[in-house]
């Protein structure tokens, strides 16, 4: 699928802000399953110094510094990517979870030993009790993972409400196990944190989702902000991305931007002002699909 | 066992090493066989020619030296708590020649390894690839964190300045305790106690041949110099204070003066197009390299950790871009890892191909299988220290705690292996210490210090030797430092001095002051002067409340009350002279003085006016010489005896008082004297300058104004010629009569009385027209200026005769001299709040943008 992308950001401050540093993470990473054709980023007021740059893990980063005066910060990022299909009969045929714990541990090869950096705590997935509990019944002995870690996405996605406003980043997983409902940053924390008790790698995905239904299927939640989902690394599979907010292996609707231990690596936008008393934040995130043919027609007569 | 050495037991010395027992380890003074080690025999040979009563005279000699010098852990603490002063002991922890170079190589090579596995650990990461080291090592580390992942653009070596605590094994060789290469601390101290050591014993000095930590110091310098990309000829080096809360802040102090450095904190500095610069009265200029006094992960809160305002936003990026050379790199954090010894003798093997020279103690890191088993199975002999060494997370010595708690951490083990060590319990070696009138042996424990650079690495011929004692008076322990002395085979070359150090620089250039500093330093003119006045006033009650003025009972009486009411109006110190209750109160007052002087939680009372000046003057320490800084030791001794004698009665105080207002006049003939009349100089100036104005004025109102009594008022003016110290110069040029319009010529519009109001605005007019202005018009006056300029003409055309000038109607006694105190009031508000618009405005706090999921 083709998808043009505006995400826009505003910040208005009831007082001055004299200087800003910030960092954007919104541009979204060409992989094996989709391709960044176009991207680009409006901000103002405008920079006095922006620079690109990549992370830890492969995502890429822009700094940028704000000297003037202003009461309002705009960033607009537009892109433009190509998504595809993905073969979905791996999830029959994956080895008995036991044993990619053991692979994901003793394999040497080298991206499965920089890759045992996915199966610790991170600031964000905090593991508990109540998360081991309720994760060990998707885990009987012998099932094959994949088959295990799909039943988890989908005992997630019935057992917890969707409900926008409820959370916010500061809302400790402990929290959100008690009360059953979140955000799709919450359960992907949550399935994140339920499969690295369990002893597998599990990373946290940040991206976009198409929103408009194709006919005859419900609307998927997650329009109008960024989404979030996780993946989990299958020895000799690489990395298989699930979306727990929507009890489906994400495909060719979900666009990836970044990918860290948790939310706190791929943050959108961050900064730090000076000035500026309080502020009030507005998001919003325009996913459009286009045509097939409209896209290919551009470049042809 | 008990040792009586044959040799000594005749000695001038045997009084102080009876009951000198050994323990089983190692001793620094005596062999297992009883006889004094050879690197001892000399200073045995010297200590008992001394004697035994100038042993503790030196002793008491040395804590007098420190006490004034202000060395203590902590300088902020206020005056409430006692600090603990940084205690030394007049034995030097000794190091032979032939020892001092097997640990010199040892310490060498330590650098070097640890340098090579910090630029693996945030570039390639070879060494996990290469199965050298498990990655849960530093992934599941405190102080890992993505940001570190190919940050430096600069092939420098990593490492800079690093120090490692050692101690002696049973069998005398040195084993490793900790590596500290995030932000070393200790190198301060070392050459505060050489100095006072060498001060103290200088005989003992000449007769050993002591190696030099000078030559060490030039080469931290230069490879300090060597990580500048930016202006590598004459680099920018600033210390980055680690906030002055922390408990070495003294050692910073010290050190950067020592060494040449800009000390600043992180809101001292910002980072503009990617390029860090202290920001300056005159506006930003860049550093080149920073020596870091703040932990890696809170140097930047836009990447780091966002809940820390120790750092400077945009640091890493600045670092990132090649602009900014750091000591040391960011990520060493990582580096100070117990889980790290087990693998380091393969790691020397790899990565050397030569065998570790210096051992550590045994150690088992539990984030691996194997190792954690044998934990386990040896819980209860084990010591569970955190993987990272720090004084917050605790160490447990299993057999010593209960089944629960052995239970607990056995859980908490198990379910994050790779936060824990398992070690088995050390005890290091003792050395001789001297503590009243003894000489026992104590548990030992040396810091050693070393630079480097891509090339060559220095270990400093000396050291930071510490051993615990337990307080007096509570369970609380507490460290004494030593000495370390290597001794040295080669005669000594001839000491340089620390300005040999580095080229002298060029002085600082006007407008060079960082703006926090000249805000301090505006504060301490305001405190020094308030605490001063309102001293005065105070002075002048307890005079009268003794009633020794020639006045009649009923006269002094109401002096008194005017008096009280103006002081509780002025300083806000005496809220019960203004109250409901006032009447009654000021009746009997003694309560209420007793508080407003010593109350330091009241504000506007003198001791907390004192406390704040110390404050001030502890956050610029560096801007003070010796002797100034030995007056503020001696006005924090004041405060401190205040604070423990708790039933002073008022009669007694007065003593107290007057030796603040001497040790006052102390400073600010220091200041006068002894400071370069520069920027820093004119702040401070302006500060009391100000205060004294506003002081001024509120005496008069509320003496002349506010509560005036014609029968009284002849007495009501002799005390305020007292109070502004104008007494002698009004007889001497009067010879009239008290009269109210000669005294307010004198007090407020006399320009050539130091004590006048005039005087003030003049001063102020002054420093107005020299303050910095390479931001403004420079042919205007600044607006500093012009409000000076207005309240000095209002004085200049003030006519004596009509503000002295009674009125008949009831409320305001003094129309034109309320009117016109009242307009110069105003104005010296406006020019405080324009000289901190314009210079301390840079202070603002930072805060982090709000995100969401």
């Amino acid at each position: 699928m083709h998808y043009h992308i505006t995400h826009r950001t505003q910040y208005l401050y009831n007082e001055p802000v004299s200087l800003s540093h910030n960092i954007l993470l919104l541009t979204p990473r060409t992989t094996r399953f989709q391709q960044l054709n176009r991207f680009e980023t409006r901000i103002d007021p405008k920079p006095s110094l922006m620079e690109e740059m990549s992370d830890r893990f492969g995502n890429s980063k822009r700094y940028f510094e704000i000297h003037e005066s202003h009461e309002v910060l705009n960033i607009t990022a537009r892109s433009e990517v190509t998504t595809c299909r993905r073969d979905l009969s791996i999830l029959e045929r994956s080895m008995p979870w036991e044993q990619v714990v053991r692979r994901l541990r003793e394999d040497r090869d080298a991206k499965s030993i920089l890759n045992r950096l996915f199966l610790l705590v991170s600031p964000l997935a905090e593991p508990g009790k109540a998360i081991l509990d309720f994760v060990t019944p998707s885990f009987p002995p012998g099932r094959p993972v994949l088959e295990a870690v799909w039943d988890l996405t989908g005992r997630i996605h019935q057992g917890f409400r969707y409900a926008p406003g409820s959370t916010e980043i500061s809302t400790p997983l402990h929290e959100v196990m008690k009360r059953r409902e979140g955000v799709c940053q919450d359960f992907a924390h949550l399935q994140i944190a339920a499969l690295r008790l369990m002893g597998l790698a599990a990373c946290y995905v940040s991206g976009y989702l198409e929103t408009r239904p194709p006919p005859g299927q419900p609307r998927l939640v997650g329009a109008d902000a960024s989404h979030a989902w996780i993946a989990v690394r299958i020895p000799d599979l690489g990395w298989i991305p699930f979306d727990p907010t929507n009890n489906v292996v994400a495909g060719e609707s979900h666009i990836m931007v970044a990918c860290g231990r948790d939310y706190s690596d791929v943050a959108p936008v961050s900064g730090i002002i000076i000035g500026g008393s309080h502020h009030t934040l507005e998001v919003s995130v325009d996913v459009l699909p286009v045509p097939e043919n409209a896209f290919h027609g551009s470049g042809k007569t | 066992m008990i040792v009586s050495p044959h040799a000594l037991t005749t000695s001038s010395l045997s009084p102080f090493l009876e009951g000198y027992q050994l323990s089983s380890g190692w001793d620094e003074l005596f062999a297992a066989d009883g006889s004094v080690r050879p690197a001892w025999q000399e200073i045995i040979t010297f200590l008992e020619q001394m004697g035994s009563r100038q042993l503790e005279s030196c002793r008491i000699e040395s804590q007098r030296l420190l006490r004034e010098s202000g060395v203590t852990h902590n300088l902020y603490g206020g005056t409430k708590t006692p600090k603990l002063p940084w205690e030394l002991d007049l034995l030097p922890y000794v190091i032979t020649g032939p020892e001092w170079s097997l640990l010199e190589r040892g310490l060498q090579q330590r650098i070097v390894l640890l340098g090579m596995i910090l630029t693996d650990l945030t570039g390639p990461e070879k060494l996990f690839r290469d199965g050298l080291l498990p990655p849960e090592l530093f992934f599941a580390h405190p102080a890992w964190h993505p940001t570190w992942h190919n940050l430096r653009a600069s092939g420098a070596f990593p490492l800079t300045f690093c120090a490692v605590d050692l101690a002696r094994r049973s069998d005398g060789g040195f084993a490793v305790l900790a590596d500290y290469c995030d932000m070393p601390s200790g190198a301060g101290y070392v050459l505060e106690n050489r100095m006072i050591l060498t001060r103290v014993i200088p005989g003992l000095f000449k007769q050993l041949n002591i190696r030099r930590l000078l030559p060490f110091f030039a080469s931290l310098r230069s490879n300090l110099e060597a990580l500048a990309v930016n202006n590598p000829q004459d680099p920018h080096i600033v210390m980055m204070a680690g906030g002055l809360m922390k408990e070495a802040n003294f050692e910073q102090v010290f050190l950067s003066n020592y060494l040449g450095l800009t000390l600043a904190q992180g809101d001292d500095m910002t980072v503009r197009n990617g390029r860090l610069a202290i920001k300056t009265l005159d506006g930003l200029r860049p550093v080149d390299v920073i020596l870091r006094r703040v932990a890696d992960i809170d140097c930047d809160s836009l990447e780091l950790r966002g809940d820390c305002c120790q750092g400077v936003t945009g640091l890493m990026h600045a670092l990132r871009r090649g602009t900014l050379g750091m000591a040391n790199a960011p990520g060493t954090g990582m580096l100070e890892n117990l889980g790290l010894i087990p693998y380091l003798p393969e790691l020397c093997r790899a990565l050397l191909g030569e065998d570790l020279l210096l051992p550590s103690i045994a150690t088992w890191w539990c984030g691996d299988p194997v190792q954690r088993h044998h934990v386990i199975a040896h819980f209860n002999d084990m010591v569970i220290k955190p993987l990272r060494p720090m004084a917050s997370e605790p160490v447990t010595v299993v057999s010593e705690v209960s089944h629960a708690v052995r239970e607990q951490l056995l859980e908490r083990i198990k379910r994050n292996p790779a936060l824990y060590v398992g070690q088995l319990p050390f005890q290091p070696g003792t050395a001789p210490v001297l503590s009243a009138g003894r000489i026992e042996p104590k548990s030992v424990v040396v810091r050693s210090f070393i630079t480097a650079n891509r090339k060559e690495r220095e270990v400093l011929p000396g050291g930071l030797a510490r051993f615990s004692v337990q307080h007096a008076h509570s369970k609380e322990q507490y460290d004494v430092s030593k000495g370390v002395w290597i001794l040295s085979d080669e005669p000594a070359p001839p000491t340089p001095r620390a300005r040999d150090l580095h080229p002298i620089e060029a002085p600082l250039l006007v407008g060079e002051l960082p703006s926090r500093v000249a805000e301090n330093l505006f504060w301490i003119g305001r405190y020094a002067e308030r605490a001063e006045y309102a001293i005065r006033i105070m002075r002048t009650i307890l005079l009268l409340w003794h009633e020794e003025s020639s006045l009649p009972e009923d006269q002094s009486q109401q002096c008194l009350k005017i008096l009280l009411v103006t002081f509780a109006r002025i300083t806000g110190g005496a809220p019960a002279f203004l109250g409901e209750d006032a009447e009654s109160r000021l009746a009997d007052p003694e309560e209420t003085l007793l508080a407003a002087i010593l109350n330091a939680d009241q504000p506007g009372s003198i001791t907390s006016m004192l406390a704040a000046l110390v404050r001030s003057t502890q956050m610029v320490r560096e801007r003070f010489s010796l002797d100034t800084w030995q007056v503020i030791q001696q006005i924090i001794k004041g405060l401190e005896g205040m604070q423990t004698s708790r039933d002073y009665r008022l009669s007694e105080i007065r003593r107290e008082i007057d030796l603040f207002i001497t040790l006052l006049m102390a400073f600010s003939g220091q200041i006068m004297e002894s400071m370069t009349q520069g920027q820093g100089w004119r702040f401070l100036n302006s500060g009391r300058r100000l205060e004294r104005a506003i002081y001024t004025i509120g005496l008069v109102e509320g003496t002349m104004i506010k509560q005036i009594q014609t029968q009284h008022e002849n007495a009501v003016l002799e005390f305020l010629l007292i109070i502004t110290d104008s007494l002698i110069t009004f007889r001497r040029r009067y010879r009239s009569r008290l009269e109210a319009r000669p005294v307010l010529d004198l007090i407020l519009l006399d320009e050539t009385n130091p004590r006048s109001l005039a005087f003030q605005i003049q001063a102020l007019d002054e420093h107005a027209a020299h303050l910095p202005r390479s931001r403004r018009m420079p042919s205007y006056r600044s607006p500093e200026g012009r409000i000076t300029l207005d309240a000095l003409s209002a004085l200049r055309l003030a006519d004596p005769q009509l503000i002295s000038v009674t009125a008949r109607e009831e409320g305001t006694h003094r129309p034109n001299l309320e009117e016109l105190l009242l307009h110069i009031n105003g104005l010296l508000s406006v020019y405080s709040a324009t000289l901190s618009s314009s210079f301390f405005q840079h202070t603002q706090p930072r805060k982090q943008l709000a995100a969401i999921f």
